[in-house]
């Protein structure tokens, strides 16, 4: 696992007692005293998890949140709020943040969390991995591969398939070979995972 | 006459005795019948009736011819004297030589009275003498007679001469008195002539003396030769006499009013225009008038001086009461005009007195037993309306009347000023009695002088209990020694008055607070004579005081618990942060114990043991502050740096705005000055403000969302604590409720905020205002006085008073 805590608050106590109980667990931390010095700093392909005061002046961490919305960025947030900050977190989480964990919060809480925004964050990287991969084998594909695939997903026969494209079923067989090689599905219902996958991360 | 009787002389005499010798020997009306003879007659009826008298005598000096007149002159019967000597007719010394003359003439031819005549001294028949004129002359036609003489008596005539010399003589001295100058002005010549000039003027101009007409103008005032001028011209040009008036230089004094009067003297008839003078002769005289003249003036000023009098003059008749004289005071005082007034009585004048009171009032002045009486009255104007006068009258003469003259003085401002201090007397004493207030007059030993009922009432105490007893002496033992001393600076003039507070002994041994308020009361010559004190029992109001300030106090109380509750959330959270803080380290410190290399991790252990400390401090600072602003019941002013008082506030304040996302900056230039302030309330008033400039600051752009607190010196000795901010300001409407309680314009908060701010300022010294900011926002200012070094020391604590 090589995610990083980033932790963003303007308080350095609040700042400096995260990272040393970053530091005790030995995850790697990154901290920043405002929501725009993060912004300047953040690579989005960097995996990890962010550790988010709510309130912050100048940009607040509900603002830095819709950013990294806006740029699409997957990364996991997990909001500190005091005990007035209730009501905002609730919008937090409408829009999309992981979790939220109020001060001052139980160490193992705060982990247990943070573990678990860092896993979700793998597998969504790595979801987001397979899916690019899909992505570019299927553009690997010559159109009339793509017109197969499209046809056999559907769990038509070759015959149809000849029939629907006015070609020989041999051709058709030759081309779901290449495809079945080339998307690197191990049965038709490998290739129909493949395919609804394609299709939903598009429809994102 | 000389001449008259020189004709005789030469002859008349002669031929008269002839006629009357004729016609003597005749009867009367023989004369009617023949001509002649009736001449005769007439000429002898002229004889009988003429006044001289005609004798003839002969060469013996016997009387042939005695005329009647001559018979009246002397006294003796024509029969008596006839055939006698003509020396009986004369005094004795001069008829002894009377037949001598006669003989000497007769012998020698040589006349001494024939021809010449003269006066000489007749005797009459019972011896009295009177002065004769005689005519003589020598008769040859009357037979028997030899000489004729024509007798006239003188009497008559010396005494009309003695007369006309003592006319003269007076007429001289009239002209004398008068400083009468005759002179005669040749206008050819241009000279004068001085024709007469009295004796007084003799020295100067003497009778004949000349002058040339510039000489005589040189000597006239400058002013006045215009008048001269025009004097000599018109002269020239009539025969009237008129007077000119001109002032002359004076040997003595500067001018003279002198009066000249002047005429063409008019030409003789049948005179011829000799030469020169040519018959334009100017004749004129002049008077000295100048003591006229001053007198004239004095009179005009004594008028002039009646007229500017500010008291009425009226002269009455002392009979009828008429009118005679008004002086314009009188005239503008009753508005009549002065042709009105000539037909009023002083009945009329004095509205309240009718003649029968008028006539007694005046009754000793015209019986001479008083020689003026003094009386008040009342004057009515024309418009009826009435005004007080005090009225001197008295006796005079003018003209031929007897007169009352009345000096009438309105006296309506005296009555005015009279009621007013009537009144004022009463207002006084009414305010001694009625008063509520406690009045004590205190001699300069400070013994108790005099009290009103409002004394004996508050205190209790009767008459007697303060007789002679010194004021000091009924105040609270720990009050009497600064009574004393501010009665000793005001007795001895170092204080004009004084307003203090004292515990006063009432009669039953308890005590009452009042307030006093003193003054001098100083003597004619300024001196302090007297000391006046009032004084008032405030126990009560100053209960109630006390009791409204601690409901202030408690409200401001209240306030700053609302102002804490708006402000929980925040407080809430900069609590949290430290406390989540001190968790975090510490759960983490637990963790790295755990760790199997713990020696690697001594250090960072430490420094989390570190930070915990640090941060529960910080949470017990916040809490601290806290109720710094919670409590506050027991209000106590202390010197307190200006500079700190703000800064105190600042951790405080940023929690508020690092919330609302609003910049606070702070320019304080108040060196290192102090205010005598209590912290707490001044602490209240300030984060009142500065958390109305947050709450103006929401939903305003970025760059306007700033607010800045300023302190700084710009009046003397005093400090200006100022918050301002960039939001959208206030109406004008809600500038003028700004400070009303329960006004607001928000939609949380009492209204109060603003109100206890104003009056927590008040109390120290201050005032709080609003004004909008010059680049739109609020600016809301206080000014504090500095504290001076020793003013902690000196002055007791705001509402400890009680």
């Amino acid at each position: 696992m090589s995610g990083t805590v980033f932790i963003v608050d303007d308080d350095r106590a609040v700042r400096h007692s995260l990272a040393f109980l970053m530091k005790s667990v030995r995850l790697p931390h990154e901290c920043y005293a405002s929501a725009g010095e993060f912004l300047e700093r953040y690579d989005p392909e960097r995996p990890g998890c962010l550790v988010l005061d709510i309130r912050m002046p100048g940009m607040s961490g509900l603002d830095l949140q819709e950013e990294l919305n806006r740029r699409r960025a997957i990364l996991p947030v997990i909001f500190v709020t005091g005990h007035g900050d209730v009501p905002m977190a609730v919008d937090a989480m409408q829009s999309g943040a992981v979790d939220f964990i109020q001060k001052p919060f139980r160490d193992q809480e705060l982990l247990d969390r943070i573990q678990q925004a860092l896993d979700s964050d793998g597998e969504a990287r790595r979801e987001l991995a397979e899916t690019e991969e899909l992505r570019r084998r299927h553009a690997a594909l010559t159109p009339r591969e793509k017109e197969v695939m499209a046809l056999v997903v559907t769990g038509k026969p070759n015959k149809i398939i000849a029939w629907e494209l006015d070609v020989s079923q041999r051709t058709v067989e030759i081309h779901r070979a290449r495809v079945m090689e080339k998307m690197g599905a191990r049965s038709l219902a490998h290739l129909v995972r493949m395919d609804v996958r394609l299709n939903t991360s598009d429809a994102t | 006459m000389a001449a008259l009787i020189g004709n005789a002389a030469r002859g008349l005499a002669g031929k008269l005795l002839a006629v009357w010798a004729r016609v003597a020997r005749r009867p009367p009306l023989d004369v009617r019948e023949n001509g002649d003879a009736g001449r005769e007659g007439l000429l002898r009826a002229v004889f009988d009736t003429v006044i001289d008298a005609l004798i003839g005598i002969d060469e013996s000096g016997t009387v042939k011819v005695f005329s009647p007149a001559a018979e009246r002159m002397f006294g003796y019967r024509a029969g008596e004297i006839v055939g006698r000597n003509v020396s009986l007719l004369m005094p004795e010394e001069t008829a002894r030589h009377h037949d001598a003359h006669i003989a000497r003439y007769l012998k020698t031819g040589e006349a001494r009275i024939i021809g010449i005549g003269r006066t000489v001294v007749a005797e009459r028949r019972d011896g009295s003498r009177f002065p004769a004129e005689i005519a003589v002359s020598e008769v040859r036609s009357t037979p028997g007679v030899r000489f004729a003489g024509i007798v006239r008596d003188l009497t008559r005539r010396r005494e009309l001469e003695s007369q006309l010399d003592s006319h003269t003589s007076r007429l001289e001295m009239a002209l004398d008195a008068a400083r009468l100058i005759a002179w005669e002005f040749h206008p050819r010549r241009r000279r004068f002539t001085i024709v007469r000039s009295p004796q007084s003027f003799a020295s100067v101009l003497t009778a004949g003396a000349e002058m040339t007409l510039e000489t005589v103008r040189g000597e006239i005032h400058p002013a006045d030769r215009k008048i001269f001028d025009r004097m000599l011209s018109s002269a020239a040009s009539t025969t009237d006499m008129r007077g000119y008036e001109y002032r002359n230089r004076s040997r003595e004094d500067g001018y003279r009013w002198l009066r000249s009067y002047i005429r063409r003297e008019p030409r003789a008839p049948g005179l011829a225009a000799d030469g020169d003078d040519n018959g334009a002769r100017l004749t004129g005289f002049t008077v000295d008038i100048d003591d006229e003249k001053q007198r004239e003036q004095r009179a005009a000023g004594l008028a002039r001086i009646l007229d500017g009098a500010a008291s009425e003059i009226y002269v009455f008749d002392s009979e009828t009461l008429a009118v005679l004289l008004v002086n314009e005071t009188a005239r503008s005082d009753l508005r009549y005009t002065e042709d009105e007034l000539s037909k009023l009585a002083a009945p009329d004048v004095f509205a309240d007195l009718d003649r029968e009171e008028l006539v007694a009032r005046s009754q000793p002045i015209v019986d001479g037993s008083d020689a003026y009486v003094d009386f008040e009255a009342r004057c009515r104007r024309k418009d009826g309306s009435r005004f007080p006068v005090r009225v001197h009258l008295f006796g005079g003469v003018y003209g031929a009347r007897s007169v009352l003259v009345a000096s009438v003085l309105d006296v309506s401002a005296e009555e005015a000023i009279e009621e007013r201090l009537r009144w004022r007397e009463e207002l006084y004493s009414l305010t001694l009695e009625r008063a509520p207030l406690g009045i004590v007059n205190l001699d300069v030993d400070g013994c108790i002088a005099s009290a009103n009922p409002a004394v004996f009432r508050i205190t209790g105490y009767r008459e007697t209990d303060l007789a002679g007893v010194t004021g000091v002496e009924l105040f609270h033992e720990e009050d009497r020694e600064s009574v004393r001393r501010m009665f000793r600076r005001m007795i001895t003039g170092r204080a004009e008055s004084s307003d203090s507070p004292h515990r006063l002994r009432k009669r039953d041994g308890t005590y009452i607070l009042i307030d006093t308020h003193s003054a001098v009361v100083h003597d004619s010559a300024g001196r302090p004579a007297m000391v006046i004190c009032i004084f008032e029992d405030v126990t009560e109001r100053k209960a109630r005081e006390a009791e409204l300030e601690e409901q202030r106090r408690h409200l401001a109380h209240v306030s700053r618990l609302s102002t804490l509750g708006q402000m929980a959330a925040g407080l809430a959270h900069e609590i949290n942060q430290p406390l989540t803080a001190i968790a975090t380290y510490a759960q983490a410190g637990v963790r790295m114990l755990d760790e199997e290399d713990g020696e690697s991790r001594r250090q960072e252990t430490r420094a989390a043991l570190t930070q915990i400390g640090e941060q529960a401090h910080r949470a017990g600072q916040v809490i601290r502050r806290m109720r710094s602003i919670a409590k506050g019941d027991t209000p106590a002013r202390r010197k307190a740096s200006a500079a700190e008082l703000v800064q105190d506030l600042l951790p405080l304040i940023a929690i508020d705005a690092r919330q609302a996302d609003v910049v606070v900056r702070t320019n304080l230039n108040a060196g290192g000055a102090a205010v005598y302030v209590d912290r707490v309330q001044i602490h209240q008033v300030l984060l009142n403000l500065i958390r109305n400039a947050i709450d103006a600051l929401h939903g305003q752009p970025e760059e306007r969302r700033e607010i800045r607190i300023e302190l700084d010196a710009r009046e003397p000795e005093r400090l200006r604590f100022a918050v301002a901010d960039r939001g959208e300001g206030v109406t004008e409407g809600a500038a003028a409720h700004l400070f009303d309680p329960f006004y607001t314009t928000k939609n949380t908060g009492m209204g109060m905020g603003l109100a206890i701010s104003r009056s927590i300022v008040a109390a120290h010294g201050g005032e709080l205002r609003y004004r909008p900011h010059p680049k739109g926002g609020s600016v809301f200012e206080f000014l504090l006085p500095v504290a001076r070094e020793n003013k902690a020391a000196a002055a007791a604590p705001a509402g400890e008073s009680l």
